[in-house]
């Protein structure tokens, strides 16, 4: 909804995804802010804000596969794990450049989900979620069991990115290459479901049988779902490894796969701010359970150090269930709920 | 050679009469309301837990403890639909779901609290004897696994299509307007379905933490059953008790002659791959209903 007193004249207008000089404003502030974090903020901060970027793009992946086309896949972290793991195996054995790993990662990460995604020709609802599940565990073993590629449970340790003269080996820098990449691709997924291919994805959610009838192939559309899902999570995985470094198999479990799905329902399904809401707050969600337990354990010193970690579980889930008890649309629908009101603000409609 | 296989097609059979117990919890709560409930593992560990705390702390004699262990269950499940899955009815079902996988990690997290990292012994409920056939050995007490499921599974059975309240859940499945209709009320429906659900989880925990004690892995049934329930059919009850069996054998199988060649871990996967075999061949599970499909 547009701001009261503003109309589309032109065709550009209308298409404009930044409409209003406030929103170019807002906008290159927020920009600024993001990139200038760095000359400011501590290593914590750093390392957070990184993380929420990196799992930003995984989890966006998955918005377009669940959100927009109504896929529902839990083996998200798998694919990250093959896209770190192939990023890693291109730069190290076949000594690729950095910018052309990320994208072998990408390709492989997608090919693997279409493998997966053919299923979808046949399967539907959660039967097709849980061939994702599958997936999930059928890679997790090969990450496991092919040990002359991925090192089995010691994991390959990473060595620094470097795009022509630049390493990136500082936490600062480190930084700046997921938050660039996290932004360009926040902006792919954009102007992605903005296409025929966007829309023909939120026909076949919509309904996949008056999708098919429109001329819409229903394989070919899924599959490209499929493709751009894993390959997000691919780009994410290459960034993971190249953030911490090191990859592992413990890394990329069931339970990462489903708390992707998490952010995702949290944040608000079918949309690009959903995941961006839902990765910040579960993220700052688990630092804030993280940061309680202490504080619990002082509390009823009874229980000991050892319920260290099952306590902030508990907390963490507590606050899901009641969020979503609440709000079962996830926080974009408030977010949008809010815009509007503020848009309109003297008037009730 | 062939006395390996045979007794692990009898292990896995026993093991497998399990998972058929605690899938069939699944599918009563898809089968009322769409839902696939990932806080089966969950209910199922803390039911356990109950039912260890009774007679291993408070020390209640063995009958009492685990009547009031399945009551605690029940009323766990009605607290669930009660409280986090009636107000957002209506709502995108996953949603729901995801309540469902959350309400699992509090139940893990207060298992954790209370059983500990290095699980607790719990008290021998079942005899702990062994039959020999021929050189292939039965452990009585997974025999009695085995007769309770089948006895669960006659009770679902005639309960599903005999019973007026069974018929009306699976009306209830349906249309919710339709069975409205009918002088039907669809929350209390909802509310049968999750004590029920949860009871048979509870004596699916009592049960195997009787067999293997009582420890955080446990949940992973809860996994294993769901891959039952998709073989065989969301909907189901038949499914879940025939094919349950086939994933134990399954699993040992894999275990006996797949794991020297591949190197391990292979139980975890291979029934993973048969699903997916499966559900290519027949999308919705072996005995699933076909969706019938309009515009």
């Amino acid at each position: 909804m547009l701001p009261s007193g503003t109309y589309n004249v032109r065709y550009e207008q209308s298409m404009a995804i930044f409409r209003t000089r406030a929103q170019w404003i807002l906008l290159a502030l927020f920009l600024i802010a993001l990139f200038t974090v760095p000359l400011y903020g501590s290593r914590y901060i750093l390392s957070l804000i990184s993380m929420i970027g990196i799992t930003i793009i995984a989890v966006e992946g998955l918005g377009i596969l669940t959100g927009y086309s109504g896929q529902l896949s839990v083996g998200q972290a798998a694919f990250v794990g093959v896209g770190a793991y192939t990023s890693v195996i291109c730069m190290q054995r076949f000594e690729m450049p950095f910018l052309l790993a990320i994208l072998c990662a990408g390709l492989a990460s997608g090919l693997i989900g279409i493998i997966f995604g053919l299923a979808a020709v046949r399967i539907k609802g959660f039967y097709l979620a849980m061939t994702t599940l599958a997936a999930q565990f059928i890679l997790g073993w090969c990450f496991l069991h092919l040990r002359s590629w991925t090192g089995g449970t010691e994991g390959l340790f990473v060595k620094p990115a470097t795009i022509g003269p630049l390493v990136f080996a500082s936490a600062q820098s480190k930084y700046y290459l997921v938050m660039v990449i996290t932004v360009i691709m926040i902006f792919f997924a954009k102007n992605l479901m903005r296409t025929r291919l966007g829309r023909a994805l939120v026909a076949i959610r919509d309904n996949d049988l008056a999708a098919e009838v429109m001329g819409i192939d229903l394989l070919l559309y899924k599959l490209i779902a499929f493709f751009i899902c894993c390959f997000f999570a691919g780009v994410a995985g290459t960034l993971y490894a190249e953030y911490v470094e090191f990859v592992n198999p413990v890394q990329y479990t069931l339970e990462d796969s489903i708390l992707y799905v998490g952010m995702l329902i949290v944040g608000g399904m079918g949309s690009i701010m959903g995941p961006i809401f839902g990765v910040i707050f579960m993220k700052l969600l688990n630092e804030g359970a993280l940061y309680l337990t202490p504080i619990l354990t002082d509390m009823v010193p009874a229980l000991g150090g050892a319920i260290f970690s099952a306590l902030s579980t508990a907390v963490y889930a507590i606050v899901i269930i009641l969020f979503l008890v609440f709000e079962p649309k996830g926080i974009n629908y408030r977010w949008t709920i809010f815009k509007n009101q503020y848009r309109l603000y003297p008037f009730a409609y | 050679m062939s006395d390996i296989f045979i007794s692990s097609i009898i292990y896995g059979i026993l093991i497998g009469a399990v998972y058929s117990l605690i899938a069939l919890g699944y599918v009563v709560i898809f089968k009322s309301s769409k839902i696939v409930s990932f806080a089966q593992g969950g209910i199922l560990l803390i039911g356990a837990t109950i039912a260890w705390a009774l007679l291993d702390v408070v020390k209640l004699p063995i009958v009492l403890a685990i009547i009031v262990a399945l009551i605690g269950c029940a009323i766990l499940g009605l607290a669930i639909e009660r409280f986090t899955l009636r107000p957002i009815m209506g709502q995108p079902l996953l949603s729901s779901v995801m309540i469902t996988v959350a309400l699992l990690w509090l139940f893990d997290a207060i298992a954790v609290l209370t059983v500990t990292g290095a699980g607790r012994a719990f008290p021998p409920l079942m005899p702990s004897g062994v039959f020999q056939l021929g050189e292939v050995r039965i452990s009585q007490a997974q025999l009695l696994v085995f007769i309770i499921a089948i006895i669960l599974f006659i009770i679902f059975t005639i309960f599903y299509r005999y019973t007026k309240v069974g018929l009306a859940m699976r009306g209830t499945a349906e249309d919710h307007e339709v069975i409205q209709s009918f002088g039907i009320k669809v929350t209390n429906i909802y509310s049968l379905t999750w004590g029920i659900a949860a009871l048979t989880a509870g004596i699916g925990g009592i049960l195997m933490a009787s067999v293997l004690n009582l420890n955080i892995s446990l949940e992973l049934l809860g996994w294993k059953a769901l891959i039952v329930i998709l073989i065989g059919g969301l909907e189901s009850i038949t499914g879940a008790i025939i094919v349950g069996p086939l994933v134990g054998i399954l699993e040992t199988l894999s275990t006996v002659y797949i794991d020297p060649i591949v190197g391990g871990g292979m139980r975890d996967v291979a029934p993973f791959i048969v699903m997916i075999i499966v559900l290519l061949i027949r999308p919705y599970g072996l005995f699933g209903l076909k969706k019938i499909e309009r515009i």
